[in-house]
């Protein structure tokens, strides 16, 4: 199969990360995949990418900022004139290494935040952060670089979107990205506390569209209606391997960041073979690569152009076969999975479980 | 976006050449667009400086056209991309 052409290039430079967020993208085993490349190896990564065809760089993790390496990466990605984003949690920071980092090419930033204020917010990153993030993002905006503002949505928070946007508007950020929790990795386990109700999803939709129409040309407020609510499934990754190369801390090329969850596919290390080849060749880049894949209802579906029978990963997660249409999609016979869950997020929910260095046994 | 507006592009984004297909790339955070000649003639001509008017006269005259008829296409794109928040205009 003729290989497209990527665009971006998201590094997960390390798994390790101050916050404990109980939604964490990172692999539940995270403790046990260790920092496998050198700064060199980064390097030469960026500029495999570079050559493909990548002109965008996503620096992330967990979180970035533990690699102290860091500038190095972000100089390499300069000289290759990629648009490099730092995707940080704003711990640990400092205003001088953040200058440093803007200086050597940090192009934007992107700062989390979990909540709208102190408690809130630390409760959910399970550790003291919000004061520190307010000071990261001033020192951005200080900067002169962009600002985006991301905060994950679920039921604990998903009532702040009003909030979001005035702080959104306050730190001067010009994007606000209000995503609703993917149920992969950590947030699977904890589906139960972290899903909102349908209610919930939609009074906070209307509070975002309302903010996007006001800030249109300065702020701009994105908000996706959840896979989970809206009986279509996202289109994950834009395909894939269409347009994405994730690299992971352990070493891994991936087509997503969650793709190492599935059974049957030996992933190949950046080490051991060229990006090229992997992105152009590897079994598992081609594995669900276009539409050869599908089976009905996708094959034959007029939506399969625009999401790409959805997301891999969780058909995976959900029924046990990868190749399933993803149970989001209304149309999937495994459908009724997902409508369970959005009803019994009208009940109680439990705590959260936090990521941490063991993994939880999966229910 | 009026004549003697005076158009450049927001600090969040970034033209770049694109090498696998000759064309001009601008790039903001986490998107980008592959732009035509035309338009990433336009923008790299956007320093906040010129005005729009300075702009379509330069344009015209490099592609041999009117240059009311290039101000009546570039303003609406740089409307655009102002909407988007890629395009600031300095008065």
């Amino acid at each position: 199969m003729t290989a497209p052409r990527p665009y971006t290039l998201v590094a997960e430079l390390t798994y390790r990360c101050p916050l404990r967020c109980p939604y964490c993208s990172n692999p539940l085993d995270w403790a046990a995949r260790r920092d496998a490349l050198s700064t060199a190896e980064w390097c030469r990564v960026l500029e495999e990418a570079e050559a493909l065809g990548v002109v965008g760089l996503n620096l992330t993790g967990g979180e970035p900022l533990l690699r102290d390496d860091l500038e190095a990466i972000v100089s390499t990605a300069r000289r290759l004139d990629l648009y490099t984003t730092l995707i940080t949690s704003g711990l640990p920071c400092t205003r001088e290494r953040l200058a440093a980092l803007a200086e050597a090419g940090v192009d934007a930033v992107q700062l989390s935040i979990q909540d709208v204020a102190e408690a809130g917010c630390d409760r959910i990153a399970g550790t003291r952060s919000f004061a520190q993030k307010l000071a990261v993002a001033e020192w951005v905006k200080a900067l002169g670089l962009p600002l985006t503002l991301n905060m994950v949505l679920h039921r604990s928070n998903i009532g702040h979107v009003a909030e979001a946007v005035a702080l959104a508007e306050r730190l001067g950020a010009e994007r606000l990205e209000l995503a609703n929790t993917q149920y992969l990795g950590w947030a699977l386990p904890n589906r139960a506390a972290l899903l909102p109700s349908p209610e919930q999803v939609a009074a906070a939709r209307e509070v975002a569209v309302a903010a996007r129409e006001r800030l249109r040309g300065r702020i701009d407020v994105l908000f996706v209606l959840p896979d989970y609510m809206s009986d279509r499934p996202r289109p994950c990754m834009d395909g894939w391997g269409q347009r994405f190369i994730v690299v992971t801390a352990d070493g891994l090329a991936l087509p997503c960041h969650a793709a190492h969850t599935l059974p049957g596919i030996a992933w190949e290390k950046v080490t051991e073979r060229p990006l090229a080849a992997i992105w152009r060749d590897s079994p598992g880049f081609n594995a669900y690569r276009g539409e050869g894949w599908m089976r009905e209802p996708c094959r034959s579906c007029d939506r399969r152009a625009k999401d790409h029978g959805g997301c891999r990963c969780q058909a995976h997660a959900l029924t046990g076969d990868a190749a399933a249409t993803d149970p989001a999609c209304g149309l999937s016979p495994d459908h009724a999975l997902v409508v369970a869950a959005r009803e019994a997020a009208s009940g109680a929910a439990p705590g959260f479980l936090y990521r941490a260095g063991r993994a939880p046994a999966v229910p | 976006m009026p004549p003697d507006a005076r158009p450049r592009l927001a600090p969040r984004a970034r033209l770049r050449p694109d090498r696998q297909t000759g064309r001009t790339l601008l790039l903001y955070p986490e998107a980008g667009l592959a732009l035509n000649a035309t338009a990433a003639a336009t923008l790299a001509l956007c320093d906040g400086a010129r005005t729009l008017r300075e702009i379509a006269l330069l344009l015209g005259e490099r592609f041999g056209r009117d240059t009311d008829a290039v101000e009546a296409e570039i303003g609406p794109f740089l409307d655009t991309l102002a909407a988007r928040g890629l395009v600031r205009e300095d008065r």
